[in-house]
């Protein structure tokens, strides 16, 4: 049985898109700002990519349920209080019931309100589309933010820490990249990234030739 | 102007319902992260007395603290006396690029830092946030405190009072050392009172 029967030829665009050839952070250019912030540790990035993809998940479902009430004119703040609230409420729960998780998320998980995926998906998709369609795009477009941060955390850590989820897999006499860890590194890896990614799945930008 | 009411009326009814929700959450997590900090707050304590304890049973960590550890309120502050009269209480003061809250300890003859931590911060992750490492705080155990205690950005300490920087971490390195000069002068004259 192939995924299209699975999810349906629609869905099964979908998700094609928001993982590969409509890449949020690679075509779009989307969740810059985090993917550039947290990547210097691979903890922190599948933190910050489990946070988004939950968020996702959560804002697309009531916005895609809303997108009939929704009137045009305010629907950007429609967006930025639902987004806050699902933000807020994941901190709170964090709190409360994984302690220990929130102290190492710390900072990050306030900061996924700012998330300028959430904000797209919700003007481009969530409030064009149904609630399956539109938590299909959420999870794809969560699963593409993920792979890519992790793709920079792992390449920076290594390099500028000597270490993989914190443990050392470097020989002894390893000196540590240093630039890799501060953020200026992250624009590096980064921009590697986009290029690998762009040119495998043959992203073409509008306004960019050769 | 119809189209203007039910935009209001939208947005009132959308605020009301994630207010509620929210203050729903709020209600039903509060009395557990307040029990969270307070747990936090006595296991980092008994880390910087050095009392030792079972850090994954509740049970050890709240018997632990009961027995080692007496509470001392004097007028606005609240402070913490280990059996050996070591000294501790909370410290709160600007970071580098946000509040910071920790507490630390000192010897009963106020002299000696006895050990530090820090609760919350906003630091740059991985790189100002390495200075509230266990393992780099442990260079603040033992050091003089009286006058002042200095952390050299350029490192080469070798008075007493005085712990190397880390790179990278210069402008948290400088936050941490005026918090720890500064909130020790604050509650010094009260404590010295009363003990």
């Amino acid at each position: 049985m192939s995924l299209k029967n699975i999810f349906g030829a629609k869905g099964y665009k979908v998700l094609k898109n928001g993982i590969w050839s409509d890449h949020p952070v690679c075509s779009t250019t989307l969740g810059i700002c985090s993917a550039l912030a947290i990547t210097n540790k691979i903890e922190n990035a599948i933190a910050m990519s489990a946070g988004v993809i939950f968020v996702l998940i959560l804002t697309s479902l009531l916005i895609s349920t809303l997108r009939k009430l929704i009137p045009s004119r305010v629907r950007i703040i429609t967006y930025m209080i639902i987004i806050a609230t699902c933000v807020t409420i994941v901190d709170r729960f964090l709190k409360a019931y994984f302690a220990p998780l929130s102290a190492a998320m710390g900072p990050y998980i306030p900061l996924i309100i700012t998330n300028c995926i959430i904000m797209g998906r919700a003007e481009a998709f969530f409030v064009q589309n149904n609630t399956y369609h539109s938590i299909l795009d959420a999870i794809a477009n969560g699963l593409a933010y993920s792979y890519s941060l992790l793709a920079v955390a792992v390449v920076r850590e290594f390099l500028g820490f000597g270490t993989v989820l914190g443990i050392t897999v470097t020989p002894a006499g390893w000196e540590n990249w240093v630039l890799m860890a501060l953020p200026c590194g992250a624009f590096f890896v980064l921009g590697i990234v986009l290029w690998v990614i762009r040119t495998l799945a043959n992203i073409e930008l509008p306004g960019a030739k050769g | 102007m119809k189209e203007r009411i039910i935009m209001v009326v939208f947005i009132l009814i959308l605020g009301s319902v994630l207010t509620t929700a929210l203050v729903v959450v709020d209600n039903f997590t509060a009395p557990k992260i307040k029990a969270n900090e307070e747990k936090k707050l006595q296991v980092n304590l008994m880390k910087i007395f050095d009392i030792p304890f079972d850090e994954k049973d509740e049970n050890s960590i709240k018997k632990a603290f009961t027995e080692n550890v007496k509470t001392i309120t004097k007028g606005d502050l609240t402070y913490y006396k280990s059996n050996d009269n070591d000294i501790a209480f909370k410290i709160a003061g600007p970071g580098a690029f946000g509040p910071l809250t920790g507490a630390m300890a000192v010897t009963s003859d106020l002299e000696r830092l006895k050990g530090v931590t820090i609760l919350s911060n906003s630091e740059t992750p991985g790189l100002g946030t390495r200075v509230f490492e266990e393992e780099y705080l442990k260079n603040y155990i033992g050091k003089k405190i009286v006058p002042e205690i200095k952390v050299l950005a350029g490192g080469g300490a070798s008075n007493e009072n005085e712990v190397d920087g880390i790179t990278g971490a210069t402008l948290t390195c400088v936050a941490f050392q005026n918090l720890i000069n500064s909130e020790f002068q604050r509650v010094k004259p009260i404590i010295s009172e009363s003990e």
